[in-house]
């Protein structure tokens, strides 16, 4: 930045915690625990007016572990209903032709994390710092700090990662399997047995975490209401949206 | 503790000090429904942008979009670019840089 004056606060790494020059907006760590979905507000949905919000999670990035009782399964979230999902596979090769059948989805209690904007975040307290953007925006406010626990984002990949596994060509491993992986932006799949056939998730087994990226044509297929099973399938390799993990400090 | 910054309201405190990280969103790099036109590239300026490293990327737009939105780094120029490599334009819906460190 050209000009000298401002406050910047650095991290013992040389990392930008804010920087007062800058516009910058702040996110904060807002709830450190184990179950099946993140906390949802009460919702003021007025479905005759359309007006108000939903009761679905407003935490703008979820961090979750693949727990080893998971290994055979994808991990997933559906934002209607801000909740875990895992579902196993398993897959048949026939000359190249790949069947999968996939298990019942079922909810998923895993350790996570949420962050939040800290403008989300409200507080009357009336000490602390606020760091004020130019154009009076919050960059920063110490008030939204509420929880003992910070993260470090230890990993970043791109929208357009081409690397999703597949049964015939395999996958690139995201990165380490014991750190929390972001979910909200870019998994999502099917909640009920007889949709089965769409799961963008992330799968903890072998030498991975990976990514998975499968949809097959809705009613090819048999196996309700435990699962389904399908011939026209299509592993792709490509993710559309941010993958990240992070490790709580 | 000699780096970071020390926050007390007098009975509790150690809010951002040495290694805690704050996730910042470099919103004054925002792109919002931004029409890109058939090969035509966007540069992002932005201090630490060619370095994935340090500055990450978020794009919202339609599957076909995020397949055409072409993404490359130069660390030399410290550059960030999306590149449209579509025959026709792409709208994104929104673009956000995301600073880590």
């Amino acid at each position: 930045m050209s000009n000298e004056y401002g406050l910047t606060v650095y991290n013992n790494n040389g990392g930008l915690m804010f920087d007062t020059r800058r516009g910058m907006n702040s996110y904060v760590v807002t709830e450190v625990t184990t179950g099946t979905g993140p906390t949802v507000p009460d919702g003021t949905w007025n479905a005759e007016e359309q007006t108000g919000t939903l009761p679905i999670s407003d935490a703008d990035f979820i961090f979750v572990k693949l727990p080893a009782s998971l290994s055979d399964s994808v991990i997933y979230y559906n934002h209607f209903d801000s909740k875990f999902y895992s579902r196993t596979f398993s897959i048949s090769n026939s000359n190249g032709i790949t069947n999968t059948t996939w298990g019942a989805p079922t909810e998923a209690t895993l350790d996570f994390f949420t962050v939040k904007h800290s403008s989300k975040v409200s507080s009357t307290d009336e000490y602390g710092l606020i760091v004020y953007n130019e154009d009076e925006t919050i960059q920063f406010d110490s008030r939204s700090v509420q929880q003992a626990n910070h993260f470090q984002v230890t990993s970043f990949i791109q929208s357009g990662f081409s690397g999703a596994w597949g049964p015939l060509g395999g996958g690139t491993p995201l990165g380490n399997s014991g750190h929390y992986w972001e979910i909200s932006k870019w998994t999502g799949g099917s909640v009920f047995s007889f949709e089965g056939l769409d799961v963008t998730g992330i799968w903890g087994a072998g030498d991975g975490p990976y990514a998975i990226n499968y949809t097959s044509v809705s009613g090819m297929g048999g196996g309700f209401p435990g699962g389904s099973t399908t011939s026209s399938e299509t592993w792709s390799s490509k993710i559309y949206g941010t993958i990240m993990s992070a490790v709580l400090t | 503790m000699s780096y970071g910054l020390y926050i007390s309201n007098g009975v509790n405190g150690g809010v951002i000090t040495n290694n805690n990280t704050i996730f910042n969103e470099e919103y004054g790099s925002e792109l919002s429904s931004f029409p890109l036109n058939a090969g035509v590239s966007y540069t992002f300026t932005t201090p630490g942008s060619g370095n994935s490293g340090i500055i990450g990327i978020s794009i919202n737009a339609s599957s076909d979009a995020l397949d055409k939105a072409q993404i490359t780094r130069n660390s030399s120029a410290d550059t960030l670019t999306i590149t449209n490599t579509a025959a026709y334009q792409i709208v994104l819906t929104s673009v956000k840089l995301f600073r880590f460190q």
